[in-house]
């Protein structure tokens, strides 16, 4: 069975990514006393609520008809791509990383969790990305796909102190 | 002292990389489950041999000009981090793959697996972009991306074949 889906139900899935993200770091950053810790995972907090607004600007700013028709043929590559990461398969669409924080975990079991998830977000944004024009925000996706990027940086060099 | 990376030595890598993941699905296949384990793992390993072809296929086409160096120190953060990333974290070349699975090793636990390996893949070639981005004034490492981008897609496709199989067993 084929999934056909438009440009507007991409965007809404990365702005859920976004939105997931934010509220994952600040729950988590309430379960710790480290300054250092909470100070990170708070920014990181921001930078998703920086990259949602983006996202939701994106999608306002699709044309009426854009938002309703599939805008890719979904044999195409970016269509296959996108359908293979809103299928399930490639990630769990419908997981809420704020699922898995019990307020049990260790810094090094959030920071792993918030790598998967921020891994899986630059794969669906590389979608994205391909889906868009020049005058759509292609540049705006690719930056933050950089900042998300830099995340996963971040996230790594924090692991290796631990 | 300096070490130089070019386009055809970045394609070496991710070529390397891809074998090493052939030689993983290879060694699942001899040492895990029969059956229908087996014969997916033997559909793995056949994709990913036509992706490290298409890797060492990209490489002979490069022009002497696509071959001009980018150079980083040895020892810098990101060399290590490449070579490290490329022998060591993508697929772990010294650990045994059944191990990594715990055991576990079904139709789901090795296709989630695969996927897992080629984000990880993907990561690793956005990091490539990030320090030579400069450099890669014929777009080589955007062709390195799009054509992982369609190795991605086809194993989210062989995935959900899986459990259409699978469901109907």
């Amino acid at each position: 069975m084929s999934i056909t889906f438009n440009a507007n139900e991409v965007f809404e899935m990365a702005e859920e990514f976004e939105r997931n993200g934010a509220r994952f770091y600040r729950k988590a950053a309430g379960y710790f006393k480290d300054e250092g810790k909470c100070k990170l995972l708070e920014e990181l907090a921001l930078m998703e609520d920086g990259h949602l607004a983006t996202f939701q600007e994106m999608r306002e700013q699709l044309k009426a008809q854009e938002k309703e028709t599939t805008t890719f043929d979904p044999d195409n590559e970016a269509g296959m791509y996108l359908r293979a990461m809103a299928d399930g398969h490639v990630f769990d669409t419908s997981a809420d990383p704020c699922d898995f924080l019990t307020g049990d975990e260790t810094m090094t079991e959030i920071f792993k969790k918030a790598l998967l998830c921020e891994k899986d977000s630059v794969v669906f944004y590389l979608g994205i990305k391909d889906m868009v024009s020049d005058t759509g925000g292609k540049d705006k996706v690719e930056a933050i796909i950089r900042e998300e990027m830099g995340h996963i940086s971040l996230l790594n060099k924090h692991l290796a102190e631990l | 002292m300096e070490f130089s990376l070019n386009a055809e030595e970045i394609l070496a890598i991710v070529e390397e990389i891809k074998l090493n993941g052939v030689a993983f699905y290879k060694h699942l296949a001899r040492y895990g489950p029969k059956g229908e384990v087996r014969k997916m793992l033997v559909k793995l390993v056949e994709m990913e041999e036509r992706h490290a072809m298409c890797f060492a296929e990209m490489r002979s086409h490069l022009s002497e000009h696509d071959k001009e160096s980018t150079v980083f120190h040895r020892g810098s953060d990101e060399w290590m981090y490449l070579r490290e990333m490329a022998g060591h974290h993508v697929f772990e070349v010294e650990s045994d793959p059944c191990e990594l699975l715990d055991g576990d090793i079904t139709a789901d636990s090795v296709v989630r697996l695969a996927i897992d390996k080629e984000k990880d893949l993907m990561i690793f070639i956005l990091e490539l972009k990030r320090v030579v981005l400069s450099r890669d004034r014929n777009g080589q490492i955007e062709a390195i991306i799009s054509e992982e981008m369609k190795h991605i897609a086809e194993l989210g496709r062989f995935a959900a074949l899986q459990d259409a199989v699978m469901s109907r067993v």
